[in-house]
């Protein structure tokens, strides 16, 4: 019994109600309800889903032009296999390639040694014995650049799937270290408020073009006078991580406003009658009773996140799923369409990815805040 | 024997004696707390409302002032003046003599509809107050002292639930453990009952003196029952109708504790004294019913004309003015 109520309670937090009858059904609860649900959640969606796949074969069987046509799930589905075949045989070749170095690397730092035992056990036949050490401390120095020197390759389509995400979960994180301390100061001081209400207004509705000049300026300029190799990130990287960050820095930033302005006052009054400290009132009081607004905000912010980082990838040209649509986009190959269109499906369902996860978050968050009354 | 408790309690403290000597206080000694002529209005200008007016109340220690009226009157703004919650626009709120500059932890307040933190289990809310009541203990001490008060209040089985999977009862028990916890000096109870259903309130009210008479602060109960005035307080004082409502004559309850509901309900005084209370709280009723005005217009002097419509309106195919077609 306990099992199974951890596991409803899993199904409920984690936002998966398809998994709920199944549940139901191992521990023989009412099987008939539970199939009637297993049917609204998993017969119904998978015919739809036949229907929507016919729909789509049958249009690109119709878009047809001279040079260029609308590619059938068949050819989607082929496109992505090779991309992640071709993944899969980078990395091979990788191996093979870091493996051939160390060997190239070996052999040097072998002959450096040599070198040296030679000179050591004839110090007679040698003419300069310092330009021997010099010779194995050059050798050395050459396998040592070999072994490190990184490997210069296009990223693959996974590659760019996990950049495109780490600029997203970094443009993100920068959005909420900013979004909720400033939150907070709205929700708890009208003035505050008052004062940067005006920008959140104007600056919530622009979209990410708009913001990627200003934001490639700011990020040039405070890397003027930093070498490529010396700088912890790309530029293209900051660049779309800035410009994810302005564009989903205002539903956290609203919401959390909203959620420390909106605290029920009795929750205040505790406050004030137990007497606590600003900082006792923040962690104890507004911080709790605000966070299930917050996560709703966050949760929303993720997701304009992910939809801005496309865009801003193809802009910024960082090595992101985006810029993998437009270089294609300008490849036109064969393959170009249907490549594109399995991005585009794979976009969706990460951010489909994303938004579960946020939705755990905010569900967990709900339920320790949930109201008594 | 209640006023020999007072008596005791204010011979230790000679300066509250001459106070008492000094002012007009009709008790034995100086009050615990006290409002001077206080006054609330909200908002300003045309808009302004009068919500309490010359607010005289003198509460001693070891005191139970009862603190009855209808709903809406300004019960809950007089507890929160007192609390310190609230600022009075005139007059003065005195604990002990001394202006009360906003809340603090001396005067505990019991709130009417629990305001339990609903992410802290029973024991969190309790220690929350306990922690900011005497940050000098160690903490193994602030949690026995936490414990050993929801112990007291019957819940030392669910200290470790949340608010959320109690019954009101229960969660008003916290309530009171929270309060009491803080050991105050002073407490307002602003209708701890109201929201229970009859049993459990008859529990509570039961629970809530045992425990009083082992502490004995003063202490208000705002609260719009009858009977409840009567089982708990020594004093009871019946606040008009708002709005700009003010405390009428207080009745004093003379019945020997520890009292209980079946032994009042066979005590002639307990009768005597709820049917005074009662004509008082109706006089009042009928007297704010005569003063407020009552919008009754004058009829116009005119009769229909007729009461049989036009026959067009129901047979005719064309209204007047219409084009027919």
């Amino acid at each position: 019994m306990r099992l199974r109520n951890g596991m409803l309670r899993f199904c409920e937090i984690a936002g998966l109600p398809i998994l709920e009858p199944v549940v139901r059904l191992v521990f023989r609860e009412d099987p008939r309800a539970q199939l009637v649900k297993l049917m609204q959640y998993v017969a119904v969606p998978a015919v739809a889903l036949a229907v929507f796949l016919v729909l789509w074969s049958w249009a690109a069987r119709v878009v047809v032009t001279d040079s260029v046509q609308l590619p059938g799930p068949a050819a989607t589905w082929k496109a992505g296999r090779d991309l992640f075949a071709l993944h899969f045989q980078q990395r091979q070749a990788d191996r093979q390639a870091v493996q051939q170095r160390m060997r190239e690397a070996l052999v040097l730092v072998a002959k450096a040694q040599g070198l040296r035992q030679l000179c050591a056990q004839r110090p007679e036949g040698i003419t300069a014995p310092e330009k021997c050490e010099q010779l194995a401390d050059q050798l050395e120095q050459r396998a040592l650049q070999i072994a490190n020197a990184p490997i210069v390759r296009a990223p693959t389509f996974i590659d760019q799937i996990v950049i495109s995400l780490q600029t997203v979960f970094f443009g993100f994180l920068l959005a909420t270290a900013i979004a909720v301390p400033v939150g907070i100061l709205c929700g708890m001081n009208p003035w505050i408020s008052a004062a940067l209400t005006p920008f959140i207004q104007l600056f919530k509705p622009v979209s990410p073009l708009a913001w990627l000049p200003l934001a490639a300026v700011v990020v040039i300029w405070a890397y003027g006078d930093t070498a490529p190799h010396q700088a912890m990130f790309q530029k293209s990287f900051l660049i779309s991580a800035s410009t994810v960050a302005l564009c989903s820095l205002w539903p956290t930033l609203v919401n959390t406003t909203l959620g420390v302005a909106s605290v029920p006052k009795d929750f205040l009054n505790v406050g004030r009658v137990l007497k606590l400290s600003p900082w006792q009132r923040l962690v104890k009081i507004l911080l709790p009773a605000s966070l299930p607004l917050m996560f709703t905000g966050l949760r929303i912010s993720l997701g304009v996140g992910w939809m801005v980082l496309i865009a801003a990838d193809m802009l910024a040209q960082n090595p992101g799923l985006g810029k993998f649509v437009w270089d294609e986009f300008q490849n036109g190959s064969s393959l170009t369409y249907a490549r594109i269109t399995f991005s585009v499906l794979t976009i969706g369902v990460i951010g489909l990815l994303l938004d579960r996860l946020m939705v755990c978050l905010q569900n967990l968050a709900a339920g320790r805040a949930q109201l008594a009354t | 024997m209640l006023m020999s408790v007072v008596t005791e309690v204010c011979a230790l403290v000679p300066e509250r004696v001459r106070d008492a000597q000094r002012g007009q206080s009709n008790e034995a000694c100086s009050p615990a707390l006290e409002c001077r002529r206080v006054a609330k209005r909200y908002r300003s200008g045309s808009q302004q409302v009068e919500v309490l007016r010359d607010i005289d109340l003198q509460i001693a220690p070891g005191e139970m002032v009862a603190v009855l009226g209808y709903s809406g009157t300004g019960k809950t703004t007089l507890a929160k003046l007192l609390a310190g919650l609230e600022s009075p626009t005139a007059g003065q709120v005195l604990m002990d003599g001394q202006p009360v500059r906003g809340a603090d932890l001396t005067r505990g307040y019991m709130f009417q509809n629990y305001s339990l933190l609903p992410w802290m289990t029973v024991l969190g809310n309790v220690q929350l107050a306990v922690d900011q009541a005497f940050p000098q203990w160690p903490k193994s001490r602030r949690r026995e002292h936490a414990l050993q008060y929801i112990e007291m209040v019957g819940l030392g089985h669910a200290y470790k639930r949340l608010p959320s999977e109690l019954s009101g009862g229960m969660r008003q028990r916290t309530s009171l453990a929270r309060t009491l916890s803080t050991l105050p000096r002073v407490l307002i109870l602003d209708e701890p009952l109201s929201a229970l259903d009859a049993l459990t309130r008859g529990v509570l009210q039961q629970e809530i003196l045992r425990i009083w008479s082992e502490f004995r602060q003063a202490c208000v109960l705002i609260t719009n029952d009858i009977d409840e005035a009567i089982l708990m307080a020594d004093r009871i004082v019946p606040l008009t109708i708002g709005p700009a409502a003010t405390l009428g004559p207080a009745f004093t309850v003379d019945i020997e504790r520890p009292r209980t509901a079946r032994e009042l309900n066979r005590n002639p005084q307990y009768k005597e004294l709820r049917n005074e209370i009662v004509a008082y709280l109706l006089q009042q009723r009928q007297r704010s019913q005569q003063s407020q005005p009552t919008a009754k217009l004058p009829r116009p002097d005119c009769r229909p004309q007729s009461l049989h419509p036009p026959s067009y309106a129901i047979f005719g195919s064309r209204w007047p003015g219409s084009q027919g077609s």
